[in-house]
């Protein structure tokens, strides 16, 4: 035995592999809460082909934070480009921004994704000044706006290709950390909905029964539907 | 049991660094004005999260380890385990959250 080995406790052996244990059963337990690590990493193949655009609307510092820290790094790891965009307190220069911005990426002749990260929101008549030319160049939208999945057939006329939307008064934040992590890896757009509004409702059902609260009519309310090109996917629709 | 108060300290001072400087950056990037250069944002936000991540968490590993060598009694080894766990599964939280932002989760 070495001097090391002395100690009053465990065996140095016995200590480490509990220790290892206890690490990897907490890594468990945040993987049965949230979702299993995912063996794909984002799809980087031809990223210099597309854009994304997300604007987040005026909410609390935090959320603004969040919402940016969270998007940016997965949006820059699978896009060419990527803009993003902020609405400040005074929202008077935001739609002249949003057109700006989205504008530059359309016309430089890519295609370009949405992440409106708003609640109910008016982008989609933003957009509609915006050249039919370059709208057409818009490809998917998803949309974290309560009620919004009723813009759908609004964006789909406007040129994009496929919409996201949610149903009613959503959790639609905690849907859209499953979705854009399974898109930038490059998932067919309609598995992704079915496996993001599964795990959305599994964690809602577990975060309810905790709260003692009813799960079902945020579930409900919070499920995320498609309209346009269910096989689109980040790198294209395949042929 | 000098070594495990101080590594206890030491993953909870981390934790407690990155909630304040959370807290710090987002009043700094989106009170009115912006104090904060919008570049240095998300590199101070990697950096909280590694502080309050695998920081934290090798920390708090290393408490545990020393609290299972170093104690003597089974019911004072569990007691002293059980003082690290909340510790412990914030930082694993937080690990899931950097590893999630760097594409791996």
């Amino acid at each position: 035995m070495s001097a090391q080995d002395a100690a009053p406790g465990c065996s140095r052996r016995t200590a480490l592999g509990v220790t290892a244990l206890l690490v990897m059963s907490f890594f468990a337990l945040v993987a049965a809460l949230s979702d299993a690590p995912r063996l794909s990493r984002p799809i980087t193949a031809e990223r210099a082909q597309r854009a994304a655009f997300a604007i987040r609307d005026r909410v609390y510092p935090f959320q603004q934070w969040g919402s940016r820290a969270f998007s940016l790094p997965l949006l820059e790891s699978a896009y060419g480009r990527v803009e993003y965009l902020t609405l400040r307190a005074d929202g008077s220069d935001g739609a002249a921004r949003y057109r700006a911005q989205l504008g530059a990426l359309l016309e430089s002749g890519v295609q370009v994704d949405l992440f409106l990260l708003a609640h109910s929101n008016p982008f989609v008549a933003w957009t509609r000044e915006l050249d039919a030319a370059q709208r057409e160049r818009i490809r998917l939208v998803y949309n974290t706006g309560c009620f919004d999945l009723r813009q759908r057939d609004e964006w789909l006329a406007l040129g994009a290709d496929a919409y996201v939307g949610h149903v009613g008064n959503s959790a639609s934040s905690l849907f859209y950390v499953f979705f854009l992590r399974a898109w930038i890896r490059g998932d067919p757009l309609a598995e992704i909905l079915e496996d993001s509004n599964a795990l959305t409702a599994r964690f809602l059902h577990r975060l309810c029964a905790v709260l003692g609260a009813r799960a079902e009519p945020l579930v409900e309310a919070t499920r995320a539907e498609l309209g346009g090109a269910e096989r689109l996917a980040i790198t294209g629709v395949p042929r | 049991m000098k070594l495990f108060l101080v590594l206890l300290l030491g993953a909870l001072a981390t934790q407690a660094a990155m909630l304040d400087g959370f807290a710090w950056l987002w009043e700094s990037a989106y009170g009115e004005p912006r104090a904060l250069d919008e570049a240095l944002e998300l590199p101070l936000t990697w950096v909280g999260l590694a502080l309050g991540g695998p920081l934290a968490l090798a920390l708090g590993a290393a408490a545990i380890y020393t609290a299972l060598r170093r104690a003597r009694a089974l019911a004072q080894r569990a007691a002293l385990v059980l003082l690290v766990t909340p510790s412990l599964l914030a930082a694993t939280l937080t690990t899931h959250v950097l590893l999630a932002l760097a594409g791996i989760w």
